[in-house]
């Protein structure tokens, strides 16, 4: 059943955080038709955004009642059904696929701000069969999306900004076929314009599930030969550390993993993201890539006082290691 | 003497004529340099090879720190920055919204007539480069 | 204890001063003067020392954000004001003639610092017709036999001087 109206309230939010949710719900509202309130005193609260950093383990009573409970906070967790974590600070559409997760009824709660791994994730799939270097049609319900490699460009309808609807949507929701250079023109002259690198990555990230990319085990070491450019991807702070991590060095996933004390399936799917735009090589040993410098280790009290610095400006959890 | 920017021709022999007064007329000084408050170098006039496009470049950061520590401390209007060096000094103030005058002198000068002189010499200058057509550029 | 601090660096107009501003506590203290040459077409005013902001950290050190001078003829300033720094942050400006050659003199400028703490590279306005790639920046990093990394940056957004920061930080630590 279909939520028409939405009630949310806000636990310990500073004053900042708390006003960005609201110029993102006012966007929502107009975009999903749904009315998206702010919960009055003693009125059921739909969704209950708790900030995790200023109180990281509420009391029964302060969720008591809450149909969702988001944690929010650099190093949120959540901790059962019902509950999600969103990373500070939000992004546009992880509300947007939280709001979507308020209509799943008392189903277990996921959201793409869990990771990957939800529904079956096609578009990645459907990629890996063609010729993704060709301008492609991805035809999603009544819409159309359109490929422009030549110019590096991909073509969309402007309520589809936020890509996760349709990473991840059914296969009987998608069709994929080369476009033609008139489709190409069309699509260019109507429709909005984005860096084609965001919408694979975006595809691979989401429909990876959690898994390695073929050809990389748990134990395989690879690096990065560049940077991806994360001021074009769907940004997540922890691409950072992920990317830092083997940017200098070779490392298995698995160590990735616990260096940087994220899921597994997390840093699956950043590397699936990685392998699939290119920006991934395997080494045949823990190595250094040739080509980085390599300045002295970081010392303890300097790798604290980044984390400081970090927290200061909320740029999420200090390395496990 | 020499310049690097090409200046109006009246102003340039003014100013030559200020900046050749000043080393003259001043016991100690040994070096003038006339720039743009963004550290370019217009004139300069030395006893010494002094180099003067770096001079400039460096006397424009400290005329603004300058001007910039003076506002921090609720002060009004840096009128000179002086370093003061185990072997001379290095006097710098702004002339115009445009215009900076710089002098270098050994220990044997005495620092109230190098300011003195280095004031009077901007006045000078000031009043050239206000002379219509005579405008730095 | 000594000072802490960040170094933001690149080219005038770049958005060396937005980017201390979008994160720091304080208005950015500058020292700026009117410029007189062909920066002019550009902007009015060209730093001619350094700016700075600041944050404090929990304990209530400060953390101290330095933005360069960009015109190479204030240069005797950025080994001043990198002395003891923690990295930079180099800010290219796509709409300049070659943001590729502006690159080769800050990692030239710097390198010495670079080599010992580390960059991040930012282009602004990257979407400008006809400015350079990412890719020819990155490939220019190639043949200098230099890995850092390049992002895509609107330093008037908060949340991109935040990843630009991220970023860095991310690389220092991992060092």
């Amino acid at each position: 059943m279909t939520n028409t109206s939405v009630t949310i309230a806000f636990l310990d939010l500073q004053p900042r955080d708390r006003k960005l949710f609201e110029s993102f719900l006012g966007i929502l509202e107009g975009r999903s038709h749904k009315q998206l309130r702010i919960a009055q005193p003693g009125e059921p609260v739909d969704v209950l955004i708790v900030d995790s950093d200023a109180r990281p383990d509420p009391s029964t009573s302060d969720v008591a009642g809450a149909r969702m409970v988001v944690f929010y906070g650099a190093g949120a967790t959540a901790h059962g059904e019902r509950q999600l974590a969103l990373a500070k600070p939000v992004r546009f559409w992880e509300l947007q696929a939280l709001l979507a997760a308020t209509d799943q009824g008392d189903a277990p709660l996921r959201t793409a701000s869990d990771g990957p791994a939800h529904g079956p994730c096609r578009l990645h799939r459907l990629l890996q069969d063609v010729d993704h270097t060709r301008p492609l049609l991805i035809g999603f319900d009544q819409w159309q999306v359109v490929t422009d490699p030549a110019r590096g460009n991909f073509y969309f309808p402007e309520w589809l900004e936020e890509l996760t609807p349709l990473c991840q949507a059914d296969e009987d929701r998608l069709s994929l076929r080369p476009a033609t250079e008139a489709e190409v023109r069309a699509a260019a002259s109507s429709l909005r314009t984005g860096p084609l690198v965001r919408l694979w990555w975006e595809a691979a990230f989401v429909g990876s599930q959690g898994t390695l990319p073929a050809g990389i085990a748990p134990d395989t070491p690879v690096f990065l030969k560049r940077w991806p450019d994360l001021g074009v991807l769907g940004y997540r702070s922890f691409y950072a550390p992920l990317c830092a991590m083997i940017a200098r060095r070779a490392l298995p996933p698995t160590e990735i993993a616990e260096r940087t004390g994220m899921d597994h399936r997390d840093v699956a799917a950043f590397l699936s993201a990685s392998a699939f735009c290119g920006y991934l090589q395997t080494a045949a040993a823990p190595a250094a890539p040739a080509a980085a410098a390599h300045p002295a280790p970081a010392s303890a009290p300097q790798r604290g006082l980044i984390s400081r610095i970090k927290k200061r400006l909320g740029l999420g959890l200090p390395l496990a290691n | 003497m020499s310049n690097t920017i090409s200046l109006p021709e009246a102003f340039r022999q003014s100013a030559e004529e200020i900046l050749a007064r000043l080393l003259d007329n001043t016991q100690g000084a040994y070096g003038v340099v006339l720039a743009t408050i963004d550290g370019h170098a217009l004139l300069h006039a030395a006893r010494t090879d002094l180099p003067a496009d770096r001079i400039a470049a460096m006397t424009s950061s400290l005329v603004s720190l300058g001007e910039t520590i003076a506002h921090e401390a609720n002060q009004q209007k840096c009128r000179f920055v002086i370093v003061e060096n185990s072997d001379g000094y290095v006097v710098t103030l702004r002339i115009s919204s445009r215009l900076t005058l710089s002098s270098f002198a050994g220990n044997d000068t005495n620092l109230g007539m190098l300011l003195s002189a280095t004031r009077s010499a901007s006045e000078a200058l000031g009043k050239a480069a206000r002379q219509p057509s005579e405008t730095a550029q | 204890m000594s000072e802490i601090k960040l170094i933001f660096t690149g080219p005038a107009g770049a958005g060396k001063t937005t980017a201390i501003a979008a994160i720091s506590e304080i208005p950015p203290v500058r020292t700026d003067v009117d410029a007189t040459d062909d920066l002019l077409a550009v902007k009015e005013q060209t730093t001619a020392a350094l700016d700075f902001g600041e944050i404090t950290l929990d304990d209530g050190s400060k953390v101290r954000l330095y933005g360069t001078p960009g015109q190479s003829r204030f240069a005797h300033m950025w080994p001043i004001l990198v002395q003891g720094g923690l990295g930079l942050v180099i800010l290219l400006d796509n709409t300049r003639p070659s943001p590729v050659e502006d690159l080769a003199e800050y990692l030239d400028g710097f390198a010495d610092f670079i080599a010992e703490t580390g960059a991040v590279i930012g282009l602004t306005r990257a979407d400008h017709p006809g400015g350079t790639t990412i890719d020819e920046l990155h490939h220019y990093l190639e043949q200098r036999g230099e890995h850092h990394p390049v992002l895509t940056a609107d330093v008037r957004e908060e949340a991109d001087v935040l990843m630009l920061l991220n970023v860095l930080l991310s690389l220092l630590e991992t060092r």
